[in-house]
């Protein structure tokens, strides 16, 4: 099953020629979570049971997307954006991270803004033109700067 | 028996590093910075994401030798500079992943280490804290904590300079002396140490012997370090120091050399055989017994026991700083006391703020001094010079031109001396008046042979003053005869009287040194 809303996509969503749509493909009804490491050192004290932890802080948060596009000049205007920081826009609260949400033609996104498009890779061409891949998103995530 | 168990605890910190360079902040990877009480200037390194901001790429005087400081701590407990100084060097990387630039910096310290072409003079006698504070200021240091430099044994203040029989009584940095290097050396006399502080600030304070608590931090194995070590060494001990300080010419001629050794030196086992361990240093600014004595002490109080060094590992501390007072404690190494921390190693590395201390305790003990100045009475008299009978002489009767009066040099010596006291030499009543002459002297015999002489003062009749004539550098260890000898003048030969005749000896005789035992 796929999600279809035609706003999800990557690019500016302000200006429809630098935003560029594609396709989720929801498995079970269900959008990948966002990753994200916890940059932390922990030693041990000598001769006791007893720890120490020094919390860098958090790594950047990615969130990995199966994507689909209806033909290979859309996926090829998605693939212009690789290593490109902008806004990704998704269907509102399938994802652990807040966005900012906006309700168009009745349908609501969460946009993500400052998010880096870092990897494109599992590229499949299908003979009847769609292409399909997994894109990997990246952006700056402080969990404990949320306010619940 | 069943052990203590402590109830194990999870500490939970957040580092935080802050770094601006030349006033810019910028976001930092890592540092490392190096400061040691031994280590007068600070060093360490910081690495940034290229590019830099542009201000700082613009030219080469935008980054080099600019201001850089770093601040480090933790949210829990406190944020603070652990480095101040200047960037020295960078070094800019880049390959197919990333771009790098590392800068090398030090602290402020390098600003006295050049060198002046000319020499720089002090008036003396003047306080050595006080020398250091005006070259701290004229190189523009931007912070110092200077405390009072002062003799251990009395805390009055260590004063150079004030011997008038070398250069004048100043106190002089010769030129192409570092200033650094030269007060460094000084500090380090007296027990004291000059050093970068991680705070940014240049250090002057007491670094010797046992410290006096309160300790600042203690660190403690099973307690909040990593991994801790302690090493003992005897080859830094030395138990035996001979301190020698300036050569100066008095001012009657006598050439003297400032000496301080111990009266006796003690049996040690660590040491046997022989039972102890000498060793030396001079330095030309001890120009007095008091500043000889004062280093020696030092010396005996911080080489006197093995050279006890220890390292451990903690999480990272802003508030530490080397010439802290720490209590380090092991029961498995056998450790629980106060310590000097001589070194920091202060670090981020990926998320982790650490730091490895090294510290330091003297064991030893000052011991007495030995008097420098020995005299040897070669009798109270008196000698009649001359060949006139003279009535208000205490020996009215002449007994020759010359009256040898035989003695023994010693064979270690720095200088010898013969001081009494004299009536009528050089002086002869003419009508009634007293009359000056230049022709009455002490002469030195050595195995039948003159070996040199000194001009006795003029002392008018009837007058007693004390004198003291230096003998000659030509004079060997063994016996010698004093020849006090008249001189021949237009009216006859000049008489005069001797009494209370003394030979001053300094560096003569060796300390009591112990016996080795079981060999």
């Amino acid at each position: 099953m796929t999600a279809y809303a035609p706003y999800q996509g990557f690019g500016d969503p302000n200006v429809p020629d630098r935003f560029c749509p594609f396709r989720v493909r929801a498995v079970n009804g269900t959008y990948p979570e966002w990753e994200q490491e916890m940059l932390q050192g922990t030693r041990q004290f000598a001769g006791a049971s007893s720890s120490v932890t020094q919390i860098g802080g958090f790594g950047p948060a990615r969130l990995t997307l199966p994507l689909w596009f209806d033909n290979h000049v859309a996926f090829a205007r998605f693939r212009a954006h690789y290593g490109t920081v902008a806004t990704l826009s998704l269907l509102a609260r399938l994802s652990n991270h807040e966005g900012i949400i906006r309700t168009i033609n009745g349908i609501e996104y969460e946009q993500y803004r400052d998010t880096l498009l870092v990897n494109i890779s599992n590229v499949i061409s299908s003979v009847d033109g769609t292409v399909e891949c997994h894109a990997t998103f990246q952006r700056a995530y402080d969990p404990r700067a949320v306010t619940p | 028996m069943s052990a203590v168990v402590t109830m194990p605890a999870q500490t939970v910190l957040h580092p935080r590093l802050v770094v601006s360079v030349a006033g810019t902040p910028v976001s930092a990877f890592s540092f490392d910075a190096q400061h040691g009480v031994n280590q007068p200037v600070g060093t360490g390194s910081v690495t940034f994401p290229l590019p830099l901001p542009t201000s700082l790429m613009a030219s080469d005087e935008a980054l080099l030798n600019q201001r850089i400081e770093v601040q480090a701590g933790h949210d829990e407990t406190a944020i603070r500079t652990v480095f101040s100084g200047r960037i020295d060097a960078d070094r800019m990387e880049v390959d197919e992943r990333e771009g790098t630039v590392t800068l090398q910096m030090r602290g402020w310290a390098a600003l006295l280490e050049w060198e002046e072409e000319a020499d720089l003079e002090f008036a003396g006698p003047i306080r050595l804290d006080e020398i250091i504070r005006s070259l701290c200021r004229w190189r523009g240091v931007p912070m110092t904590r200077i405390d009072p430099i002062v003799d251990h044994r009395n805390g009055l203040p260590i004063m150079l300079g004030g011997q008038i029989a070398q250069d004048e009584g100043s106190v002089i940095i010769p030129r192409r002396t570092s200033p650094l290097t030269w007060m460094t050396r000084m500090c380090r006399l007296f027990g004291y140490r000059l050093f970068d502080a991680p705070s940014g600030e240049i250090r002057v304070q007491r670094v010797s012997g046992m410290p006096v608590g309160p300790a600042v931090a203690t660190y403690a194995d099973a307690g909040n370090t990593f991994g801790m070590s302690r090493s003992r060494d005897l080859a830094g001990m030395a138990t035996y120091w001979t301190v020698e300080g300036a050569t100066v010419t008095d001012l009657d001629g006598v050439r003297m050399t400032v000496m301080s050794r111990p009266a006796s030196v003690p049996y040690n086992p660590l040491l046997n055989p022989p039972g102890y361990r000498a060793d030396r240093l001079s330095d030309r600014e001890l120009v007095n017994h008091t500043l000889a004595d004062a280093a020696r002490e030092i010396a005996e109080i911080d080489h006197g026991a093995p050279t006890r060094s220890l390292r451990w590992e903690a999480v990272g501390d802003a508030w530490r700083s080397p010439g802290d007072v720490v209590r380090v404690r092991s029961h498995r190494i056998g450790e629980d006391g106060l310590s000097w921390l001589m070194s920091t190693r202060q670090r981020m590395e990926g998320p982790e703020y650490l730091v490895t201390c090294d510290a330091w305790r003297g064991g030893g003990t000052a011991l007495s001094e030995m008097s420098d100045l020995q005299t040897v009475p070669l009798g109270a008299g008196p000698w009649h010079v001359g060949d006139e009978y003279v009535a208000w002489y205490q020996r009215p009767t002449p007994q020759g031109l010359f009256v040898p009066i035989p003695f023994t040099v010693p064979e270690e010596h720095t200088s010898v001396a013969v001081s009494g006291f004299v009536q009528g030499a050089n002086s002869q009543i003419v009508n009634g008046t007293n009359t000056e002459l230049k022709v009455s002297k002490i002469e030195f015999w050595q195995a039948g042979e003159s070996v040199g002489s000194a001009d006795l003062p003029v002392v008018p009749e009837r007058t007693v003053q004390p004198f003291r004539v230096p003998l000659p550098n030509g004079i060997e260890a063994g016996n010698a005869e004093l020849r006090p000898t008249s001189g021949s003048a237009d009216f006859g030969n000049d008489d005069f009287e001797l009494t209370s005749l003394v030979i001053e000896l300094r560096g003569a005789g060796r300390p009591t040194l112990p016996v080795p035992r079981g060999w």
